[in-house]
């Protein structure tokens, strides 16, 4: 079963390899089999040889002993003419050789013709096997070997292969010897003394012998080629699977890239020409307010308004701008947009964080990292507006296994835990990752925010 | 258009190129062969037809025959000439005695270089008609349109018969019977009774002829000389084997009364055994004697040889108790090989040695044994040259009794081999006074023994 499945898979192969244009490596595949091949047929050779000599020389002995007339009686047949024997069947053997040739070349090109030659090879072994009368049926697994090496349709091979056993079964002695008046090879042998007959019948069982080993020889390198076929075949195959894995990832990058190179130029043309803009109207605001003290206290108020509401709006670009380029992690390591995040937390002065970094920083996938700068950035936020705390600590560890996160802080806790919409986007995304999250908070003790990511494996190995 | 698709393309019309290529070396090749085999075909018809024939000189029936093989040299001459259109030659491969051409013969047939056509042995012939040397012959009896197997005697023609298939045809046959010493018969005073021609009769005739007429304590005059166990065997209407040739064919009473008839005709001579030659010198009342015998020492000159101290007479054999009177009958026989490559002329060859009236009469005329052909014979004795040449001739009413009564020896494989073997055993019964009963049943035993050991 294994057998036909691992064929079907070749023959499946080899119609992909066409289809694709590519050669089917049939000839390299095949060298070891041919070897055990061509020595079958050697060995056949000789077997033929083997026969067809003891046929001719038994009987020039017969006839110089005078026995013909009791050998013609035990015979009970008309023997083969001796020389007829040995040139037919090495004739014919030789025409089964030459056929074997033109086989092996136009195995693939036309298979058609290769089984019709294996068609007149078949009536070649039978006129053979006649002149050996019946006494030698092994060129029938020779057959059916060369019909494993020469005939790639699976029905033609199958067919030749059915043939052969048909033959390798029915062109017995002891099977024809009913219906076929033919002389026993044995009939020749018992001529001579019992010692020559051991010898002789050693001969041919050796031979015999060394024929089901070679075709047992055949069969088992054919199998494991198959095999070895099939392993490549899987081998290429699971290579291209990785090869589409690793160009829909280079594609998302592509598309990440792109994505980030236009928030880039967004967040610059708003830097540029809003901030531009804004930081012109907010300087002409200043020079308005200085004209307009005391002369007209309304206007000055108003323009002192106005100048507010300029500076926020530039402030909420700037800020604008810097999430334009946090979100598009653009960052040099996540680490560093950290360390900024928690500068400007400083900066604004109520609040002072903290940036703890545990461990050798490992460098994280894109996704990941934005995924940490997301949490921490979000968890910073609740801390300054809802817990209004004063103190937060961020502490980033790098353990073997993956990346603990936790942030902490001193404000004024919750006796519930509501999770607003980034949170749960947050948490999402770390259980996406194989991570966990959780939050622990009380009346007035504080916010604790730990994360837990587990590193992949290609971040371990490195 | 890319550098790749023209070296495809290039590489296209160079196997297009090729394949024309090859065609027109298998149309080239083609043609020859058929120029060839057609040469071949002209001169095959245009050269004669060699036909092979082989021969032995003596025969079967011990009577030495001068110009063994002139009569072979006529059928030679004769076809040659009738079928001169058709350019067939006769060769003849002669120089084998009679004793040495079953090995020489079985030794060409091995090599496979056995001729067209050959005389077959007697005991060769179910031999080569069971593994298939010799053609069956009856496709072309039926298709000829000379030869008619109604104008052969019958058991001429059952001799060349295995399994109901004609594998051989005769070509010339001598009948056997009994000669009796007429002189010693009157000398005696004896009277043969040919109505009631039985084995007691014979017996009583063999009692009184045997004695001692010198007085030398030692038999010198004997009932009959040649006479065995297969003229008694079948005179008593049995067969050797069933029909199947599976097992002995007869009976057992049959057998008894046959080996205690031959029993008593043995202890007649007290242990002493009946030489070659006692008939000759008068010593024995009867012998048993064939055709050739009796054309060679019936008529001149060689009547003067033997025989001539006497008058004698043919007769048949007497009948046993439970048959009748048979002899066997001694046949030529031809056949062909079924490998020859020239079939058809070598049946002609036979057709004309069988069948042509011309060719039968030479038989009679140069060989001392009897054409098959009846019309032939009946001829004879019509025939002024013939009376005139001096020959005796047997009485037609007798010869045609016998032929009509005779026997051939069974169509069975292995039958001398056979045929040895019986006669041994029936030799021991009789000399060493076995029990006939005990004795039919270890013969029947042994019969069975060499037929399994032959299959």
């Amino acid at each position: 079963m294994t057998f036909v499945i691992t064929l079907l898979t070749i023959v499946r192969y080899a119609v992909l390899c066409r289809k694709s244009g590519k050669v089917f490596p049939y000839k390299v595949m095949n060298k070891r089999l041919e070897y055990v091949y061509t020595a079958i047929y050697v060995l056949n050779f000789a077997s033929i040889l083997f026969f067809s000599l003891v046929v001719y020389q038994t009987t020039m002995i017969i006839c110089n002993d005078d026995q013909a007339r009791d050998f013609l009686e035990v015979a009970k047949y008309l023997p083969h003419v001796p020389w007829q024997v040995l040139f037919y069947s090495i004739g014919s053997f030789i025409l089964v050789g030459v056929s074997n040739r033109i086989k092996k070349t136009y195995s693939v090109r036309m298979p058609a013709a290769v089984f019709l030659l294996f068609l007149s090879d078949l009536l070649l072994v039978i006129f053979i096997t006649y002149n050996l009368n019946f006494s030698y049926k092994g060129l029938f697994l020779l057959l059916g070997a060369g019909a494993f090496l020469f005939i790639p349709s699976i029905v033609l091979k199958f067919s030749a292969i059915a043939l052969s056993l048909v033959g390798f079964i029915f062109f017995d002695y002891d099977i024809l010897a009913v219906g076929i008046n033919i002389v026993a090879f044995q009939d020749y042998i018992t001529y001579y003394d019992p010692e020559m007959q051991i010898y002789l019948y050693s001969l041919k069982s050796t031979l015999d012998s060394l024929n089901f080993i070679l075709i047992v020889l055949f069969f088992y390198f054919l199998i494991q080629s198959k095999i070895r076929e099939n392993k490549e075949f899987i081998r290429v195959n699971n290579k291209l699977k990785d090869k589409v894995e690793e160009l829909e990832v280079v594609q998302a990058k592509l598309e990440d890239a792109a994505k980030m190179k236009e928030r880039n130029r967004l967040a610059h043309e708003i830097h540029d020409i809003l901030g531009h803009s804004l930081t012109s109207i907010s300087t002409g605001l200043e020079a308005c307010i200085e004209v307009s003290r005391g002369d007209a206290p309304n206007l000055h108020d108003r323009l002192n308004n106005i100048k507010s509401v300029t500076d926020k709006g530039l402030m909420d670009i700037r800020r604008s701008v810097r999430e334009l380029k946090n979100d598009a992690v653009d960052k040099s390591s996540l680490l560093e947009a950290l360390r900024d995040l928690a500068a400007d937390v400083n900066l604004m002065g109520k609040t002072a964080a903290e940036l703890i970094i545990i461990g050798n920083p490992a460098k994280l996938d894109d996704d990941e990292e934005r995924t940490v700068y997301r949490l921490v950035q979000e968890s910073l936020t609740n801390s300054i507006k809802h817990g209004k705390a004063e103190q937060v600590k961020i502490e980033i560890a790098f353990l073997t296994s993956g990346m603990k996160i936790t942030i902490s802080d001193n404000g004024k806790g919750s006796p519930v835990i509501v999770k607003n919409f980034g949170l749960k986007h947050i948490e999402e995304h770390i259980e996406l990752y194989g991570g966990t999250v959780e939050f622990h908070t009380a009346e007035d003790a504080g916010f604790v925010t730990a994360a837990f990511l587990p590193l992949r494996k290609e971040v371990l190995s490195d | 258009m890319t550098g790749r698709s023209r070296s495809a393309k290039m590489q296209e019309q160079k196997d297009r190129g090729r394949i024309r290529g090859n065609r027109e070396l298998t149309a080239a090749l083609f043609l020859f062969a058929v120029l060839v085999i057609g040469i071949m075909a002209a001169q095959y018809r245009q050269k004669a037809v060699v036909i092979e024939l082989s021969l032995y000189s003596g025969n079967s029936w011990g009577v030495p025959q001068n110009f063994a093989y002139a009569v072979y040299d006529r059928a030679a001459e004769m076809f040659e000439s009738a079928y001169a259109e058709k350019n067939y030659h006769i060769v003849l491969k002669t120089g084998k005695m009679y004793k040495d051409y079953s090995e020489w013969f079985a030794q060409l047939v091995l090599t496979g270089r056995e001729p067209d056509v050959f005389l077959i042995l007697e005991e060769d012939f179910n031999t080569y008609a069971s593994i298939g040397l010799l053609e069956n012959l009856d496709p072309y009896i039926a298709k000829s349109e000379v030869f008619s197997a109604e104008t052969l005697f019958p058991i001429a023609l059952e001799a060349g018969r295995y399994r109901a298939k004609q594998y051989s045809l005769p070509i010339s046959m001598v009948p056997s019977f009994l000669i009796v010493n007429k002189t010693l018969f009157e000398e005696l005073g004896l009277q043969l009774d040919l109505e009631n021609w039985t084995w007691e009769q014979f017996y009583m005739h063999c009692a009184a002829l045997t004695a001692d007429t010198d007085d030398d304590g030692e038999l010198d005059r004997f009932g009959v000389e040649g006479y065995d166990w297969h003229q008694a065997f079948y005179t008593n209407g049995m067969e050797l084997f069933d029909p199947a040739g599976a097992s002995a064919g007869f009976d057992d009473d049959r057998m008894i009364e046959m080996l205690e008839f031959l029993k008593k005709i043995y202890d007649l001579n007290k242990g002493y055994v009946v030489r070659d030659g006692d008939f000759e010198k008068g010593r024995a009342g009867f012998k048993t004697f064939n055709v050739s015998e009796y054309r060679v020492y019936g008529s001149f000159p060689y009547k003067l040889l033997r025989y001539d101290d006497f008058e004698w007479e043919a007769i048949p054999f007497p009948s046993g108790p439970q048959g009748a009177s048979t002899s066997k009958l001694y046949t030529v026989q031809i056949g062909m090989s079924s490998r020859s490559s020239h079939k058809k002329a070598a049946f002609s060859f036979l057709e004309l040695i069988a069948g042509s009236d011309e060719f039968q009469h030479k038989i009679w005329e140069e060989t001392n044994t009897l054409p098959v052909n009846r019309f032939v014979i009946e001829s004879l004795y019509t025939d002024e040259k013939v009376q005139q040449d001096g020959v005796k001739l047997l009485d037609k009413g007798f010869l045609e009794n016998i032929l009509t009564a005779s026997y051939i020896d069974p169509d069975f494989k292995n039958y001398s081999y056979i045929d040895d073997i019986v006669t041994q055993r029936i030799f021991k019964i009789i000399a060493q006074d076995e029990d006939p009963g005990e004795g039919v049943k270890d013969l029947k035993d042994d019969i069975r023994e060499s037929l399994t050991y032959i299959r």
